[in-house]
């Protein structure tokens, strides 16, 4: 291999100069909380000290409407409404700026935009987890609602990362159920990454996902990439590559996927669990016991009646009756369809067609017809569960379904024949498809046989014909009592059925039975194995500022030592890491520009002490983060206009000194929420209240999961959102990309999405106001968060009648001011 | 305090990379102190843009221009235990199937190759340089095609297309820099590199849909000066001293590109030449024709996935290999050799490389039914340890072979190319030292060819 070649040593003690390097090394030394003089809020007072140092004086407080959008964006990822805009800034008290902050953090919709913040971290993409095979449902929505749910609560963060990490280790001690749930969603975390499916090495798959769940997990917390030493030590952080092993094997003790699938190409499964109470679950099992006894008692009862039948003996009808006119035959497996279906086998050498996997599941076939005229289709099928079918006969889809109950009985004596009455059909080709709706199941087929014939097949010439009746067959000779039993059966399995799979579904993350260490693999290789497997263990990288330890028992997984060791009041990094992405998240950069990376290779803090001042802060606070906001919303730092001057421009060229407050773009989500919200769409939940995620499913952060894209624009959307920086390629998103490319210049002029926002604003505004200059003004307000200046106005109106004198109705002519409103940089910037 | 470098990539880089990187290193050195793009291009450029083809799914080496005469020796017989085999498979392997083509010598050269591709060996064959022991370990399709366009196989990183642009920019300020004809991974993202350096996609051109639209760049309505005069004053109201250029560039964008998409003011002749209009050839020559205006235009860096877009993988000959391969051909081989006569007759050649292959190649062997793919014996499996990829134009060596795999075609063995290697190779042609062309991300300067690759000093001319 040529990385041996490179690496062949790897596997050497930390050189004795990185060492020292890292000792003094400002992320791992210990957190100080400085003190601060005055009754300043402290964040300004560090952040005057620097400015003073330069130079450069702060910026004074913008003005209120751009406060108003900026705070509101801010926390909520919404703009303010109309009346929202009209009551702060008419609102003359003295703390009229606090209440806006303490509303904003009490508002449901705040859990939304900095859960997404999150989100970001935990590489979690809409839709990207999906049951095989079915787009709509993504199994990460529970733990996506869960870190909303979370941020709405305050959760303290040292609960939050504990909950990930380890949250199913916790569950059963929980106190509310809303706490059980919690902790057995959380820890989806582990298992939402992209982690490649389709991999024709199974041992390899699983260190690729380990080193997925090692990688995000020390970018997250620590904010280090422990994935460089897997194959050798760190070059440059303190990372010897057994502590790689030691936390590879913590994961290597945790399980995500269910058992490995046999049908390598679908790849291996992620483990699901019902999102439930164990209550609620104790009352699923018995559900499922019971939906098992119904079963069996239906396989019983037809079982009884084959019996019967067969003693009875054969009706009277000759089978040459049904066979004479048969037209046309067809093996099942000799289908047109879907690589969704497969053929499976039965009765030793007997073949039907089966589904695959439940999405696009269709099986076609031609039936060619000399004489038109009225058919009938015979099929023999089995469904362990009953399996409704489309049948769609040249293009055009049958009224009723067909196929439609289960059949009991095993292997070939589940299969029975069911008669299907066709519409005439044509002279010549004619085609059917069996096709049943995503998600649902495909029944397994065996055969079909095409009969000219006008009346529909008896029950008793069906048996007659197909003698001896096999046990899924012995349903069409019941008796009347026979008949009232197994529809009362049949009615109950319903009922269970439908009451069953209410339960929503989580990803589940569990402890091995048998946890293991792994040894140091040579080069990363899955076959090369070096020496004794190294115990399970937090890194060692704070070694000299945590005093307690965290050994991790045999028989567990170390997950949860590794959450408390995270969390410990002397760890230098986890609550460092976390207020540096506050910071960034508010105002577009970190104290430390690298957010994902504390190493040496990253930046240094421009404001140390305040970083270390907020930790400690935080971890005074019982890890409260929006304590942490409150400080930063209420500074005069994050009130200070962003206006720049030559002065500033030249002391503090990027803002990251806070001379000014840096003005940057929005993230794709608020870009689009801000189109979105401006036509009323997503009503404004009241602060304090909890989420309801039902009346905010239009907005982006569930639009590609909701199927409530409006118009078909759902592709153009999903394109929107990576144009603008959102990455669904499922690698952690630590700093989102905020180019301002011509590209999205093209979007603004040519693309639907915005068009038809501007569409539906100009009518909107139309019906709403009488005159055009209100509509103007109200368009401004509801794009920009103000009102309009003099020579805007006057712009305006301009572009809006030239429109009109060309020949533009009055509504396109508003509706290109409103998409010029959108397109303007102003909309799409937090100033 | 100085910008950060991706900062400033990421907030002032106007357009798409119009500005390469290296060009504002030479203008402002202290930008980019100590940065990875000093002195990226050491050399005079061999080739000014590449255009790659790309036939997805995996053309079988061993059935086009690897000739394997064992392959018939062991038809119906198991692989020798002597033949190097992987750990694993993605099915079960049946015996040895000799190649159901035809093998003859073409050109002056006498490079023997099937007839699969009778066009381009009968006219080119001289003309190409083959490197036929590329080797990879990635067996499926998708981290196949990411290990050969970004060099590792899972985690996404940047395209060579998307370094190209990084490191070198645009020839045309009013162009994309790297166009994607009929993307197949259509969320092949940028990587870490900032969006701009991405590759902007085009639809498979039809015939039957012959207004090709191309990311919004087809206007709303008609009067977009003025739309444009419009948006532009509103931003210097609200803001007079901003530059906002990204505008000005699209609109000039929107008024150069489509005419480049529209090739119905090409001659009949160079229609003719690319096979357009022809049932079978159309659709590529139409791709191939696109991919020679954009190169003329200035376009650095073009693929060309000869592929299905919903589902891809067209060349993917589980099973009918030779129907499959066969059709597949008989719709690339024309337009192809019409791409490297016209190429040739304006003198693009020069300074065009040229590249074809896919992503893997075939296993000597059938696969076994397993259900789904593979319904009778006469497919091949996936082999991504040893395969081949033609390259003709700027800076290669013409009538040359690189490297041989052994005798079943399987395992690359003699002068092994590996994808990092292949990628330092089509960087040096391009006049960039691959050493040199980092990005800072996560904490380390990143390489396109991380800390490996080898210039395939050899195929050179």
């Amino acid at each position: 291999m040529i990385i041996a070649v490179l690496f062949g040593t790897a596997i050497a003690p930390l050189s004795a100069q990185n060492a020292e390097k890292w000792a003094s090394h400002w992320s791992l030394q210990p957190v100080s909380a400085g003190e601060v003089p005055g009754d300043e809020n402290p964040i300004d007072y560090f952040i005057s000290q620097k400015l003073s140092d330069l130079g450069v004086e702060q910026n004074p407080e913008a003005d209120l409407y751009t406060l108003l959008r900026r705070a509101t964006i801010d926390l909520t990822g919404l703009p303010p409404t109309r009346e929202e805009i009209a009551a702060f800034t008419a609102d003359e008290s003295p703390d009229a700026y606090e209440k806006l902050v303490d509303r904003l953090l009490g508002s449901p919709h705040y859990g939304e935009r900095w859960g997404r913040h999150w989100l970001d971290i935990a590489r979690y993409v809409q839709g990207a987890i999906k049951v095989p095979g079915i787009d709509e449902i993504d199994l990460a929505i529970p733990y996506r609602d869960y870190v909303v749910k979370s941020f709405n609560e305050d959760k303290p963060f040292d609960r939050f990362v504990t909950e990930q990490l380890a949250g199913d280790i916790l569950a059963e001690n929980a106190e509310t159920a809303s706490a059980y749930l919690d902790a057995i969603t959380a820890p989806a975390f582990l298992s939402i990454g992209q982690w490649f499916e389709e991999c024709t090495d199974p041992n390899k798959l699983r260190l690729d996902i380990i080193d997925e769940q090692i990688s995000t997990t020390t970018r997250a917390f620590l904010a280090m990439d422990f994935a460089c030493s897997r194959c050798h030590d760190h070059k440059f952080d303190p990372i010897p590559t057994a502590d790689y092993y030691a936390m590879a094997g913590m994961f290597r003790s945790t399980r995500i996927t269910s058992d490995f699938s046999e049908e390598w190409k679908d790849g291996r499964p992620r483990a699901v669990q019902r999102l439930v109470t164990t209550q609620e679950e104790r009352g699923y099992l018995n559900k499922e016991t019971e939906l098992r006894q119904l079963a069996s008692e239906r396989a019983e009862l037809l079982s009884k009646v084959q019996q019967r039948l067969l003693s009875e003996g054969r009706p009277e009808i000759p089978a040459s009756e049904i066979f004479g006119d048969h037209i046309f035959s067809f093996e099942a497996e000799n289908f047109d369809g879907h690589k969704n279906l497969k053929v499976v086998s039965f009765g030793g050498k007997q073949e039907a067609l089966a589904s695959r996997r439940q999405k696009d599941q269709w099986a076609k076939y031609r039936i060619p017809v000399k004489e038109p005229g009225d058919y009938q289709l015979l099929v023999r099928f089995r469904a362990e569960v009953p399996s409704p079918v489309d049948l769609e006969i040249n293009g055009t889809t049958l009224d009723e379904q067909v196929l439609v109950g289960q059949t009991s009985g095993e292997g070939d004596n589940g299969f029975r024949w069911a008669a299907i009455a066709l519409p005439e059909l044509k002279r010549g080709s004619n085609y059917i498809r069996f096709k049943v709706a995503q998600n649902e199941p495909f029944p397994t087929l065996d055969r079909g046989i095409v009969f000219q014939r006008e009346k529909t097949f008896s029950n008793s010439e069906i048996l007659a014909a197909f003698w001896p009746p096999s046990i899924a067959e012995a349903e069409t000779g019941l008796n009347e009592s026979e008949s009232r039993l197994l529809e009362s059966i049949d009615k109950r399995t319903e009922e269970l059925r439908i009451q069953a799979s209410a339960f929503p579904v989580t990803l589940a993350v569990s402890e091995e039975k048998a946890p293991i260490s792994l040894p140091v693999h040579v080069n990363g290789e899955t076959y090369q194995q070096k020496g004794d497997p190294v115990p399970r263990a937090a890194p060692s990288l704070a070694d000299d500022l945590i005093s307690t330890s965290y050994p991790v028992p045999d028989g567990e997984s170390g997950r949860l030592q590794l959450a408390q060791w995270l969390t410990d009041p002397n760890h230098p990094l986890t609550a460092r890491v976390l207020v540096n992405r506050l910071w960034h998240w508010h105002f577009g950069t970190g104290i430390v520009r690298t957010a994902d990376d504390f190493g040496i290779q990253g930046s240094p803090p421009t404001h140390p002490e305040l970083l270390d001042w907020l930790a400690a802060e935080l971890m005074r606070n019982d890890w409260s983060i929006k304590h942490i906001h409150r400080l930063i919303m209420k500074s005069d730092t994050y009130r200070a206009s962003s206006a720049e001057t030559p002065t500033n421009r030249e002391k503090d060229p990027d803002g990251v000194f806070l001379s000014r407050y840096p003005r940057h773009r929005l993230e794709a989500e608020a870009i689009y929420d801000g189109m979105l919200t401006s036509i009323g769409k997503v009503e404004r939940q009241p602060s304090g209240e909890p989420l309801d995620t039902n009346l905010s499913k239009d907005r982006a952060l569930y639009i590609l999961t909701s199927s409530r894209s409006p118009k078909g624009l759902g592709l153009e959307i999903r394109k929107m959102l990576k144009l603008f920086g959102y990455d669904e390629s499922g690698r952690p998103m630590h700093d989102r990309d905020e180019s301002i490319t011509a590209k999205q210049a093209l979007f603004w002029l040519n693309n639907p999405v915005p068009k038809y926002y501007a569409d539906q604003l100009a009518e909107k505004l139309v019906a709403e106001h009488p005159d055009n200059a209100a509509r103007l003004e109200a368009a401004n307000e509801l794009t920009l968060g103000r009102p309009l200046r003099e020579r805007e106005k006057e712009a305006l109106l301009a572009y809006f009648s030239t429109g009109v004198q060309n020949g533009l109705s009055e509504t396109e002519s508003l509706s290109r001011v409103c998409l010029a409103l959108f397109s303007s940089s102003a909309f799409s910037h937090l100033e | 305090m100085p910008l950060s470098r991706r900062d400033w990539l990421s907030k002032s880089f106007l357009g798409l990379g119009s500005i390469a990187a290296a060009d504002l290193l030479s203008q402002n050195s202290t930008l980019y102190a100590g940065s990875g793009l000093s002195g990226i291009t050491q050399h005079r450029p061999a080739a000014k843009r590449i255009i790659y083809i790309f036939l997805e799914g995996g053309l079988s080496q061993i059935d086009s221009y690897d000739h394997k005469p064992a392959l018939d020796k062991y038809a119906g017989k198991p692989l020798p235990e002597s033949i190097n085999q992987p750990e694993f498979t993605f099915a079960k392997q049946g015996t040895v199937i000799p190649s159901p083509f035809g093998w003859q010598h073409w050109g002056e050269s006498g490079t023997y190759a099937s007839d699969l591709f009778p066009e381009v060996n009968s006219r080119f064959i001289d003309d190409l340089t083959f490197i036929h022991s590329l080797n990879h370990t990635s067996n499926d399709h998708i981290t196949a095609k990411r290990v050969l366009h970004t060099g590792v196989p899972i985690e996404v990183r940047p395209t060579l297309g998307s370094w190209l642009v990084y490191g070198l920019g645009s020839m045309n300020d009013n162009l994309p820099a790297y166009i994607d004809i009929t993307p197949t991974d259509p969320n092949r993202p940028t990587g870490f590199l900032p969006a701009n350096f991405g590759g902007t996609a085009i639809d498979k051109p039809d015939r039957k849909r012959p207004d090709l639209d191309w990311e919004n760049l087809k206007p709303q309505f008609p009067e977009q000066k003025a739309h444009v005069d419009f948006i532009q004053e509103l931003n210097r109201l609200h803001e007079p001293d901003r530059e906002l250029e990204e505008m000005e560039l699209a609109f000039r964008m929107q008024t150069e590109a489509p005419g480049l998409l529209d090739i119905d003011n090409e001659s009949k002749a160079t229609r003719d030449l690319y096979g357009i209009d022809e049932d079978h050839t159309d659709e590529f020559g139409r791709a191939l024709l696109l991919a020679r205006r954009f190169s003329e235009a200035g376009v650095r860096y073009i693929t060309v996935n000869h592929a299905t877009p919903r589902y891809g993988n067209l060349w993917d000959q589980h099973s009918e290999l030779e129907k499959g391969h066969r059709g597949n051909a008989n719709a690339v081989d024309k337009p192809i050799a019409g791409l490297l006569h016209d190429l040739k007759v304006r003198g693009m050649l020069d300074d065009t490389l040229v590249i074809c292959g896919s992503e893997f190649g075939r296993t000597p062997t059938f696969e076994f039914f397993d259900g789904i793919t593979g319904k009778h014996q006469n497919g091949r499996d996936h082999n991504p340890y040893g395969f081949t990829n033609w390259f003709a134009g700027a800076g290669v060596k013409p009538g040359y072979h690189h490297g041989a795999t052994d005798d079943f075609g399987y395992y690359a063995v003699k002068d092994k190319v590996d994808i990092h290697d292949f990628h330092a190779t089509l960087l040096h042609l391009m006049g960039i030292d691959h050493e040199a062309l980092t990005y800072f991300h996560g904490g380390r300067d990143f390489r396109l060819t991380d800390v490996y690759g080898n210039i395939v000093d050899e195929i050179l001319s």
